[in-house]
């Protein structure tokens, strides 16, 4: 069986998989980070998002020997409970979080769209969720949310997450 | 069955992979053959991924075309300023699932799959694509429609690779247009797909034109009816030719949609060109 070798969450790791092995079954199942959620299984609703070389991409539709020599970045390598990530926190603070199925997919997208826009509008914001399915919240929360994370990074002096509090 | 995986690093080497074995199937995005194995359709020996190969992976224009290699992505694409240029092919690869699906999907899998609700492969037809296949046995070049067999049927072989896409550059004058019909914004197999091209001359009368269907027949198709009418007239006589005429090429099946498709193609017919005249005119 094929050996894949990437970076997870920070730690270079090996795995012998079929060739057919989703990368969301891997991190689940081999790895163990459950935070990564496989819902529709179908590209539909972005609940397993994770971001391969800073790109947010479905986990339930890319394959895990697809991700040979890359960087894989789930919710556990973005913060944990005692160290959450401002995006995390910015999620808490605006009450986007119902039932939470969704929020680790919304959480990876948010934060691969402000890897690459630092203040996005609304619209930029919507766009970029457009494939994260919430059953729960009507959406407007979760964008409160982004949005506070966003402003709260740009009050910052360097921009940086590790300068919010 | 275990499968196999391979990770070519260039375009010869994936030929070969191709030619030693059987039962391969071609991974780029991975966004529909992924699916596929998922919801066991295809049971692959081996995945030969071709994103790693460099080769395939640009975007140019010269005098006469503009050129994509086979695994670049849509978001790659979006980045590009030649495809910012052509609003009808920027509209269409907006339109295809998320970002998420943006970000690793292809047109040339878009046009390898021939979905028959294809976004960006109903407007490369419009652009009148042609498809560079490359295999063991040398290259060759398939317009894009002639490409089709049906639905999810093309007359690619399974030893053949995507090389590159490539379309007749767009003009001076000429301009594209694009309008998608879906129930939801994001995420959504439209229900009807209409791509344009225009080009104008001096008096801004059309004298050439280009228009593609997806979603109403099993493969994106070209409606020469409505084309051919079109030579000769300006702006707001184009649109009200084609408000009033359906397209014959139309082949409406029997379904939920059938009335709702059918009362609708001519109003986004109509719009797609009222875009394409638009661009042509620098007025995008």
């Amino acid at each position: 069986m094929p050996i894949v070798h990437f970076n997870l969450n920070g730690k270079y790791v090996t795995v012998e998989v079929d060739g057919k092995e989703l990368l969301v079954d891997t991190i689940r199942n081999r790895f163990l980070l459950t935070g990564t959620k496989k819902a529709c299984g179908t590209d539909d609703c972005g609940a397993c998002t994770v971001l391969v070389n800073n790109l947010a991409v479905r986990s339930c539709a890319y394959l895990t020997c697809m991700a040979e020599g890359t960087h894989v970045v789930t919710i556990e390598g973005l913060g944990s409970p005692d160290h959450l990530h401002p995006i995390q926190k910015a999620f808490i603070d605006a009450s986007a979080v119902q039932c939470g199925y969704c929020t680790p997919g919304m959480i990876m997208t948010a934060f691969a769209l402000l890897e690459e826009n630092e203040n996005p509008s609304d619209e930029e914001i919507r766009i970029a969720l457009s494939g994260n399915l919430c059953r729960c919240t009507g959406y407007q929360k979760i964008i409160d949310a982004v949005k506070l994370a966003a402003s709260r990074r740009m009050q910052t002096k360097n921009h940086t997450w590790e300068e919010v509090k | 069955m275990e499968t196999s995986f391979y990770h070519p690093t260039s375009l010869q080497d994936a030929i070969n992979i191709l030619g030693r074995n059987d039962n391969m199937v071609l991974v780029n995005g991975g966004s529909d053959v992924i699916l596929n194995i998922v919801a066991k359709k295809i049971d692959p020996a081996g995945l030969v991924y071709l994103r790693d190969i460099q080769e395939l992976n640009y975007i140019f224009e010269d005098d006469e075309y503009v050129h994509f290699g086979g695994n670049i992505t849509f978001r790659q694409m979006l980045a590009s300023p030649i495809c910012q240029r052509i609003g009808g092919l920027r509209k269409a690869i907006e339109a295809v699932g998320s970002p998420a699906i943006r970000a690793v999907a292809t047109p040339s899998g878009n046009i390898a799959t021939a979905a028959p609700a294809a976004d960006c492969a109903t407007m490369l037809l419009a652009l009148r694509a042609e498809v560079v296949l490359v295999s063991e046995d040398g290259e060759r070049i398939i317009p894009q429609n002639e490409i089709y067999l049906g639905a999810y049927k093309t007359k690619i072989k399974e030893n053949e690779i995507i090389k590159e896409i490539r379309f007749p550059k767009l003009k001076d004058r000429m301009g594209s247009g694009y309008v998608r019909i879906s129930r939801r914004k994001a995420q959504d197999i439209a229900k009807i797909i209409v791509g344009a091209t225009i080009s104008l001359d001096e008096q801004a009368r059309c004298n050439a034109a280009t228009i593609s269907l997806g979603a109403l027949n099993s493969t994106a198709v070209r409606a020469s009816s409505i084309e051919n009418q079109l030579i000769g007239l300006e702006q707001d006589e184009a649109i009200l030719y084609a408000e009033n005429n359906f397209p014959i090429e139309a082949g409406l099946r029997d379904s939920y949609f059938k009335e709702y498709k059918k009362n609708v193609l001519c109003d986004a017919v109509a719009q797609a060109i009222k875009m394409a005249f638009l661009e042509a005119k620098g007025d995008k």
